[in-house]
């Protein structure tokens, strides 16, 4: 590895390690203009924060004292999502939301309302809710204390035994529950600032694509040996697609990846913008835009280009929105017309911090939402919900399937079924575990990050959030 | 204190460093307003060049992982480096249109990794 001098100025000391450089490369927002079609709203309003170099050090990633940080200052106080509106579907369905050793309860209390609760008798601590139920009222299967969807303490046996009751400050403590795109959160922050702030500019990017006319066709869980922001960084940039998802270069555009980090709201909310049907910057000088789409056709399973199509970027992503729009009209009988081709082909993968990632457009209709699994910062669980539209009919299944793939199993391999996106999955896979172990095994003088500018500016950016909430000021 | 010529004072701009090299060590000048830092162009933290670090009032901020030194005392004033682990600075000024050095009489500044 050759050590070049920046020839701009021969006597700085500034050492460039060898790499590969790309010369120039169309942007994010070039290619979606030669579509020559109306942008597409979410593209108008870039991002305004940039920030700069920072210091990650490994320890948040691998030691036991910053899960209990993480629960006092993020699982404590921020926003997260406990499950989707489906999940419970009938008036006085209930469910629980675990995480570590939080747990809460939500129940449908009306047709688009709901509560949630800390999920614990008053009694003597059981838990009430462990798995998907329905009732009038909630009522511990211990002593049969009884409370109402409102968590008022309504009955109790054997009431002259306890002359001391007050049922009024006995009744069940709630958190703050709220709704967006059929995504139920909670936030245990009574204080916190209403979700309506916290999810800002999300709302306002999806007002033409509402996230509640879905529903969850299918749920992939997978355990991973990492800590949560370690698998959840691996989505956070695509920078990683030349070496990990190498045979994705000729399909997906992942130099030309925009970034946005907003500061609306409370500055939770970050995008990557990756333009599809266009082969990257690495191998755009080998393969033609036919070549990029036949590829593209037989991975996405969409009839393959005829011969007279795709014979330039534009057409060839045409072609390829053409057919996903005909795939999503005839699965879920409503109309997409109106919808910009970038809206069917290309992937606008949105971060809310902490955890959850929802994805804009058809390509990959989904969320991922990574939470730690236990005491333990080395395990954590990724959830894939992959969300279609809700037929004209209103009729969905009401039980989707869930594909749980454990520790150190592979997702294809469990469930071949799934296709091409779990050929993905597993590719990151194959990093993740190493990467936890690497960050334990670094040595105290070697033991943080060093994030690029620009790709891994979303992940500076979680970080920096990140920072503010454990009140770290390694930074300041 | 011997002080040498090292640079022409119009080789300086606001928002970069300049990097001479003095006796085979490298050396980082700023220019903020009319007063002039020069400092050892070696982030004690991870030994970066400091040459395209942001300038943030009379601090330089190093691009690898974000430390701040301040640019008279070289004293860094976030958490990256022990305070006792200083970036070295030397004595400079402008005499004339021309950039005038003396080396400080502290080794180099040596990097954690």
């Amino acid at each position: 590895m050759d050590v070049k001098r920046d020839t701009a100025n021969p006597t700085s000391n500034w050492s460039i390690a060898s790499g590969s450089r790309v010369a120039a490369f169309h942007s994010a927002m070039d290619i979606v203009a030669a579509d020559n079609q109306p942008l597409p709203t979410i593209l108008k309003h870039p991002g305004d924060i940039h920030p700069g170099p920072r210091l990650v050090p490994f320890n948040r990633y691998v030691e036991e004292n910053f899960v209990d940080l993480e629960i006092e200052h993020v699982w404590n106080k921020f926003w997260q999502v406990a499950c989707r509106v489906e999940d419970i579907p009938r008036i006085g369905d209930r469910i629980n939301y675990d995480i570590i050793d939080n747990s809460y309860l939500i129940i449908r209390t009306g047709q688009n309302a709901f509560r949630a609760f800390h999920n614990a008798c008053r009694h003597r601590g059981r838990k009430l809710c462990e798995t998907k139920q329905n009732g009038q009222n909630i009522r511990c299967a211990f002593h049969g204390w009884t409370y109402g969807s409102d968590g008022k303490l309504d009955w109790v046996p054997y009431e002259q035994d306890f002359p001391q009751l007050d049922r009024k400050h006995l009744s069940l403590v709630p958190v703050q529950v709220g709704t967006w795109g059929g995504n139920i959160f909670i936030n245990p922050d009574l204080k916190a600032p209403p979700l309506e702030q916290a999810i800002r500019p999300l709302a306002e990017h999806y007002t033409n694509v509402p996230q509640e006319e879905r529903y969850t066709a299918s749920r992939i869980l997978v355990d991973i040996d990492c800590n949560w922001k370690t698998a959840q960084e691996a989505f956070m940039e695509g920078y990683h697609v030349l070496e990990t998802h190498t045979d994705g270069l000729p399909i997906y555009a992942s130099v030309a990846t925009q970034i946005d980090n907003w500061s609306d709201g409370l500055g939770l909310v970050s995008r990557l913008f990756t333009p599809a049907v266009v082969a990257d910057a690495w191998v755009e000088a080998r393969v033609s835009p036919r070549e990029c789409l036949t590829i593209y056709c037989t991975a996405m399973k969409l009839p393959a280009p005829p011969a007279d199509r795709g014979h330039d970027l534009a057409d060839a992503r045409r072609y390829a929105g053409e057919m996903l729009r005909k795939r999503v009209e005839g699965s879920s009988g409503k109309d997409f017309s109106g919808h910009a081709t970038s809206y069917f082909i290309d992937q606008g993968r949105y971060t809310m911090f902490p955890n959850f990632h929802p994805f804009w457009g058809e390509a990959s209709p989904r969320w991922h939402k990574f939470k730690p699994l236990g005491r333990n910062p080395g395990a954590c669980q990724m959830e894939i919900r992959t969300l279609l539209p809700i037929p004209p009919s209103g009729e969905y299944s009401l039980e989707p399937r869930t594909y749980h793939v454990k520790f150190g199993e592979r997702v294809f391999e469990s469930f071949p079924e799934l296709g091409q996106a779990a050929l993905l999955v597993d590719q990151d896979l194959v990093n993740l575990s190493a990467v936890q172990r690497g960050l334990k095994a670094a040595p105290p003088q070697a033991c943080y990050m060093t994030l690029s500018n620009y790709h891994e500016s979303m992940i500076r950016r979680f970080h920096e959030i990140y920072d503010q909430a454990l009140g770290i000021d390694v930074n300041v | 204190m011997q002080f040498r010529v090292v640079a022409a004072e119009n080789q300086l701009t606001e928002d970069r460093g300049f990097v001479v090299e003095v006796e085979g060590r490298p050396i980082v000048i700023f220019l903020r307003g009319s007063h002039v830092f020069a400092l050892d162009d070696l982030c004690p933290h991870a030994g970066a060049s400091l040459e395209r670090g942001r300038l943030i009032g009379n601090a330089v901020e190093c691009p690898m992982h974000g430390a701040k030194f301040d640019l008279s005392t070289g004293l860094c004033r976030t958490r990256h480096v022990p305070a006792n682990q200083r970036l070295v600075t030397h004595s400079v000024r402008l005499l004339d249109g021309r950039v005038e050095l003396a080396l400080a009489s502290e080794p180099v500044t040596q990097p954690d990794a």
